[in-house]
């Protein structure tokens, strides 16, 4: 974790001396030596919960297309003293167990058996329980102009130590324009007319998640507590902060071994490479094939509680973004060197005066462009 | 005095004549005396005490005359009949009890009895009387160059055989030793060079010789003798007036293909200055890189990898003591600050016996002694740091001193910047040299080394890096006889870095580590015959680590203290080298040296469960040793053999065979050195890393050594070298020895160097093919990567070429021409990804299967010298460079990040256009 560091201080040493390192685009070697290994995604989630895994192959690293996944396969969760929770497939190579009550003071493995039946078993794991969330914080850095996340958590018995987070953040936003009216019908059949809009493209909510591994150690503090932890980062620039932005955070507890393994897993693939970066390694996981400890199969299979907290903010931070808008006769069309607004690709704003419409790319009007949906999700309270 | 008297009493002799000298009767005092090679002013002076006898004499034509006499009771006639009979001078004493003494002709003391009397006319023709040749003669005796110095007690016949010159090569101009200087005759073609202290010795036919003096960057010289028997003579020399003063010597014209050292570089302070450098300043480790069999992973990296060998290996000593960190800034800038450096030398084949503690190569830098004639300072501005260096005596001729500072002032580089996290940020380094060298007598030297480099950043204004390198060294050079000579050292180097980090209140910490060396040895060097040296020595190096401490920073901070324990340990180290010309074909040279390493108490180690690896969960107890205690012992003899045959009159063929032992190590799992790095000695898990090296090599020399071409292939073998288990953290871990795996290398290659030091044309090119291959130890061992095969190190380049050409126009204008051109180095690419948690990851191949583009770049640069006035306020030059003319974007790595769930490749060039420098030298 320490040196990660070093990157902007490379970067700053070269600009320091008047330099600016280049950075180009590279592109690896065809190296086509992939057999497609098993991927085991997902954790037996001890809070009452549905617990899902998912099998899926690796890829080449030019890949296009989407993972092959492992369908067919029978998953099962063991305890040390031979109690077993069978998994059902949701299909996509998804397995899921139904919410049980799973006791912290036992030890669980995870066993398939796949449909060409090949046996794999990850190692027994200690099962982790994860303290609550405290609060999540939000603060602008005026330095780097972006909006700082941070998590706060605490655990009075000292036993978590290792955590790791993930979010999910979502955020409503605007189209630049509103656009009130559309045409609608064909143009040949002579039926296109300009209406009222009919449904709302202005307002959108747009989700992701997060994308780097972010982990945690109390380790080597006195007290088992995490304080003001930045998580997320989202530049002001980015028009995130316009209106509303919600931020879910999932907290799990990890045991040293799983600490360890995405701490590797975020080393390789995170911050390899650079001048001062440990090299890449192999990073695997916890589960062997049973029969041929040498086959790659990658995924930690860890048992532990996840616990989740959200936080809504409306900074209004940012500006929004500008379009221009081009004016063009609403129903005189035919003229070759005027589009009008029953022939634009264009979508319409709103009538300019009798005969004339003000219109703009799909991009300025239509929210739905950038990404999001204009569904509202289902926690958002506004 | 006395000189210019006598020539006024040949005036008086041979123009007035003098007849008898029978007359003159002298005193009967006896005088006794013992010596043993003294002067022959120790002889007047002891004569002229014990008797009121006053002597006359032309004390240069005695200079070179070193005299044993042993008399009791002996007249003081009779004691000058017994020092030259048989000699060509001549002695008289007048009834005054004056001595005179000449060459040739004695002088009468009485008048030529014809002169008043013609009757005894005839007793005149016992004497002839002749005028000077020509004056003009006369006057060009008084120059060193012309005159004949005869050397030995003159005898009318000339014995057959050989006899030995000795003497010191001085500088004229402050009286510093000229080292390296070639000392020799052309017919038949002899030679020798001076040692450290300038002292050279000769072995030639007796007779009359030409002797020529030659040495780099000083005017050629030369002196007629006449050899008669073992003797003295002191050689002064000017330097060109064209080189500033750091110029310097380089070894011996044909040491190359004379010496029985291979693998060996020298190379001066002028040398490295023609080597154009990214930012305009001399360094030194990036114009070692240059040389064949030295390389770096990168571009911004001073990590010199040397046949194969981990940056670690390298025993990197100024005034011989150990440098830890060699770099400025992560490694852009090497921490040696070019003024104050005389030349560097380092060994990578042949590594002679005195040095030890270091697997792949010895560099020795040397500082440079004080101006002992008058002050000094010379400096440079370039476009980052400015230098400054103060030198003179401190006692005229004996004593003096040299201060080099070197700073840069790019700080307000960063304030002016508008960005307000580069506004927060800081970058500051600089290096302090001292040295002080004392001649408190011909035999006796003292030199006292001061040197510290200090680096320190900040970034965005919470954490603060900084490391610092310190040195003392305190160097005594006696010569007991002419044949025996030594040097004692103490030295102490400290290294220490700090990390500040406040980000964070909560986590905020102060982490540091330090290493201390304290290191006493002592080395001789005896001259059994000319051909036959014998060199011994022993020394002893006492280790204090402070592997790591983790501290609290602020009120806040809930940082546990963390602190690793203190390592101490002792190396200890006897050594016998001799070397031996068997015949002027061969020549031999025979080394052992027998090293010992006591990891010592107090120190807790921890005990694993036997059978099982050495991994933290097998860890079964801990093992307390009291203070003092001897822990372990690891130590062994290392064998340090070369021979030299002569195939032809200037082509030999050199045979090598080396082994060593390491007992510290780096402990580094990044790509490049970083100063965060960490020391570790070898304890009862850790091994010593154990290394032997088999040369061979073809030396030529053409156009009268003008031209060295030489060729020498390697094998190399390395054991337990320490490489780390994927991602295990090196940082504050105390279990250390189950984060590495002992590996074992192999490395092998092809060095080929063509070098024109002299002329207007003048540089070298290089060619080197070699491998270094990697495997784990245990090889079924689950952490081995590639499976437990060979894999090639991250600084496997097998093709390097470069030139290094420097073409001067003028005296005063110079152009320097590099290029560079090496295989590219390997990396581990990603072979396959996967979806985990949401994100694609990439997984690694085999390590270093893959290599990155191949590296080639082009540097120019031009020196114009000031005007050559030699007496003038300052002199001064300019430089000017574009390094990396072609603006190629050499890649320095690739990597592969997962950014937005997507894996991207990319590749990072530090110096990816022409770089263009200016530098301001100046010296008064």
């Amino acid at each position: 974790m320490k040196n990660r560091k070093y990157i902007p201080l490379l970067v700053l040493l070269l600009a320091m001396l008047g330099i600016q390192a280049c950075i180009d685009t590279f592109s690896p070697p065809e190296v086509n030596s992939d057999e497609g290994f098993l991927v085991v995604d997902g954790f037996l989630n001890l809070s009452a919960d549905t617990s899902m895994i998912a099998l899926r192959h690796s890829q080449n690293i030019n890949a296009e297309v989407n993972p092959s996944v492992e369908s067919g396969a029978r998953l099962k969760v063991e305890t040390e003293q031979g109690e077993s929770y069978a998994f059902s497939e949701i299909g996509g190579g998804k397995y899921i167990l139904p919410p049980v009550v799973f006791s912290t003071a036992q030890k669980y493995r995870l066993d398939i058996v796949t449909r060409d039946g090949r046996h794999y078993q990850s190692e027994f794991v200690t099962a982790v329980s994860t303290p609550e969330i405290d609060s999540i914080g939000a603060k602008v850095d005026e330095n780097r102009n972006a909006m700082v996340f941070s998590v706060n958590t605490h655990d009075n018995t000292g036993k978590t130590r290792f955590y790791r987070w993930t979010f999910e953040e979502t955020y409503e936003y605007n189209a630049p324009l509103y656009s009130a009216i559309e045409a609608v019908g064909d143009l040949e059949q002579g039926t296109r007319e300009i209406i009222d809009r009919q449904e709302n493209i202005y307002t959108c909510w747009r989700s992701g998640k997060s994308t780097n591994i972010m982990l945690g150690s109390t380790i080597k503090l006195s007290k088992d507590e995490i304080k003001d932890l930045p998580i997320n980062i989202v530049e002001i620039g980015t028009r995130k902060l316009l209106i509303r932005y919600s931020l879910l955070v999932k907290q799990f507890g990890l045991t040293r071994e799983e600490f360890e393994y995405w701490t590797d897993l975020s080393k390789t693939t995170q911050s390899t490479g650079s001048l001062f970066d440990p090299l890449p390694s192999q990073v695997t996981g916890n589960i062997r094939n049973v029969d041929d400890n040498k086959e790659l199969v990658f995924g930690y299979f860890g048992a532990a509680k996840a616990v989740s907290k959200r936080i809504f903010i409306s900074p209004r931070l940012g500006r929004p973004e500008v379009c221009l808008m081009d004016t063009m006769p609403a129903t005189v069309c035919g003229n070759p060197m005027q589009e009008c607004a029953l022939e634009t690709s264009k979508l319409l704003v709103n009538y300019l005066d009798e005969v004339s419409v003000l219109a703009a790319s799909p991009y300025c009007l239509d929210c739905r462009v950038q990404g999001g949906t204009t569904v509202k999700p289902s926690f958002w309270k506004f | 005095m006395i000189s210019k008297i006598l020539p006024l009493f040949l005036f008086i002799i041979l123009f007035c004549g003098v007849v008898s000298v029978q007359a003159q009767q002298a005193s009967e005092a006896s005088i006794s005396m013992k010596l043993d090679s003294a002067k022959f002013s120790e002889f007047v002076k002891q004569v002229e005490a014990q008797s009121n006898y006053y002597f006359y004499y032309n004390p240069e034509r005695f200079e070179n005359l070193a005299l044993d006499l042993n008399v009791q009771n002996k007249t003081v006639k009779e004691v000058l009949e017994q020092i030259f009979k048989g000699s060509d001078f001549a002695y008289s004493i007048d009834d005054q009890k004056r001595i005179y003494i000449t060459e040739g002709n004695r002088i009468l003391t009485t008048l030529q009895p014809s002169l008043f009397d013609p009757v005894r006319a005839a007793d005149n023709a016992d004497y002839s009387y002749t005028n000077p040749e020509n004056e003009a003669k006369e006057k060009l005796l008084s120059s060193a160059e012309s005159k004949v110095h005869e050397i030995g007690i003159r005898k009318y016949k000339i014995a057959p055989g050989n006899a030995t010159i000795t003497g010191y090569v001085r500088d004229a101009n402050n009286g510093e030793p000229v080292i390296g200087a070639a000392v020799f005759i052309e017919k038949p073609s002899i030679g020798a060079s001076t040692d450290a202290l300038g002292f050279y010795s000769l072995t030639i036919p007796r007779g009359k010789q030409i002797l020529k003096i030659k040495s780099f960057g000083m005017r050629e010289t030369q002196r007629q003798v006449i050899l008669y028997s073992n003797g003295k003579l002191d050689i002064e020399m000017r330097e060109s007036v064209i080189a500033l003063k750091e110029v310097k010597v380089k070894a011996g014209v044909d040491k190359n293909v004379v010496g029985t050292q291979m693998g060996q570089v020298k190379l001066t302070i002028k040398d490295l200055k023609q080597v154009p450098t990214v930012f305009g300043e001399t360094d030194l480790l990036r114009t070692i890189m240059t040389m064949p069999g030295v390389k770096s992973v990168g571009e911004n990296s001073t990590g010199l990898n040397v046949r194969g060998g981990s940056t670690d290996q390298n025993l990197i000593q100024f005034n011989e003591a150990v440098i830890y960190n060699p770099s400025h800034l992560f490694g852009f800038f090497s921490a040696f600050n070019p003024d104050v450096v005389r030349d560097i030398e380092l060994y990578k084949s042949t590594i002679p016996s005195k040095y030890g503690g270091r697997l792949s190569s010895v560099l020795d830098i040397n500082g440079r002694d004080g101006n002992k004639k008058k002050f000094v300072a010379s400096g440079g501005i370039g476009l980052l740091t400015g230098r400054l260096t103060v030198e003179g005596p401190i006692v005229k001729d004996k004593t003096s001193f040299i201060l080099g500072g070197r700073s840069t002032y790019s700080n307000w580089v960063f304030r002016a910047l508008d960005n307000p996290a580069y506004n927060k940020s800081s970058a500051n380094f600089y290096d302090l040299n001292l040295q002080v060298t004392h001649e408190i007598n011909e035999k006796n030297t003292l030199i006292l080394t001061g040197y510290r480099s200090s680096d320190r950043f900040k970034l965005y204004g919470d954490t603060t890096y900084s490391y610092n390198n310190q040195l003392a060294a305190l160097k005594w050079k006696h010569t007991f006889n002419p044949k025996l000579y030594s040097e004692i050292t103490a030295t102490h180097s400290k290294y220490n870095y700090q990390m500040a980090a406040a980000g964070l209140p909560l986590n905020s910490f102060d982490l540091k580590f330090d290493i201390n060396q304290s290191n006493f040895k002592a080395d001789f060097s005896y001259l059994i015959t000319p051909r036959h040296t014998i060199e011994f020595g022993l020394s002893s190096i006492y280790y204090k680590l402070h592997p790591g401490s983790f501290q609290k920073r602020g009120e806040q901070s809930l940082i546990v203290p963390d602190e690793l324990e203190p390592e101490q340990a002792l190396e200890s180290a006897l050594y016998i080298e001799d070397k031996f010309e068997v015949s002027p074909k061969l020549s031999l040279s025979l080394g052992l040296r027998f090293s010992m390493f006591n990891y010592l108490g107090p120190k807790t180690i921890n005990s694993y469960v036997p059978g099982l690896p050495i991994d933290y969960i097998y860890q079964n107890g801990v093992e307390n040793y009291a203070q003092r205690k001897n822990i372990k012992t690891y130590g062994g003899p290392e064998i340090r053999a070369s021979a030299r045959y002569n195939l032809l009159d200037n082509l030999s063929l050199k045979v090598s065979y080396n082994t060593l032992r390491q007992y510290i190590h780096l402990l580094s799992n990044t790509m490049t050195v970083s100063p965060t790095d960490i020391w570790k000695l070898s304890d009862p898990f850790i091994k010593p890393q154990l290394g032997d090296q088999i040369s061979v090599g073809l030396y030529r020399n053409l156009r009268g050594n003008k031209i060295e071409v030489s060729l020498e292939g390697y094998y190399k073998n390395i054991n337990n070298f320490l490489d780390y288990k994927g991602g295990d953290s090196l940082f504050m871990n105390h279990n250390i020895e189950a984060a590495v795996i002992n590996t074992k290398a192999k490395a092998y290659g092809v060095e080929l160097l063509v070098k024109k030091l002299t002329g207007k044309f003048n540089g070298w090119v290089s060619y080197t093919y070699s491998r270094t291959m990697l495997r784990a130890i245990d090889r079924e061992s689950p952490d081995a990567p590639n499976g437990g095969d060979f894999y090639p190190s991250n600084y496997d380049k097998p093709h390097d070429f470069t030139a290094i050409t420097n073409y001067r126009f003028s005296h005063r204008f110079s152009l320097s021409l590099n290029f560079t051109y090496s295989t590219g180095r390997p990396y581990t690419p990603p072979v396959g990804k996967y979806i985990m948690d949401g994100s694609q990851r990439v997984y690694y191949a085999y390590r270093n299967q893959y290599r990155i583009p191949d590296y080639y770049r082009a540097d120019v640069s031009l020196n114009v010298e000031g005007n050559h006035k030699i007496k003038k306020l300052a002199h001064s030059s300019w430089s000017f460079s574009v390094y990396n003319l072609l603006g190629r974007r050499n890649p320095t790595s690739v990597y592969f990040q997962t950014i937005q769930g997507r894996v991207n490749g990319y590749q990072l060039s530090i110096f990816g256009q022409p770089i263009p420098t200016l530098t301001y030298n100046f010296r008064f």
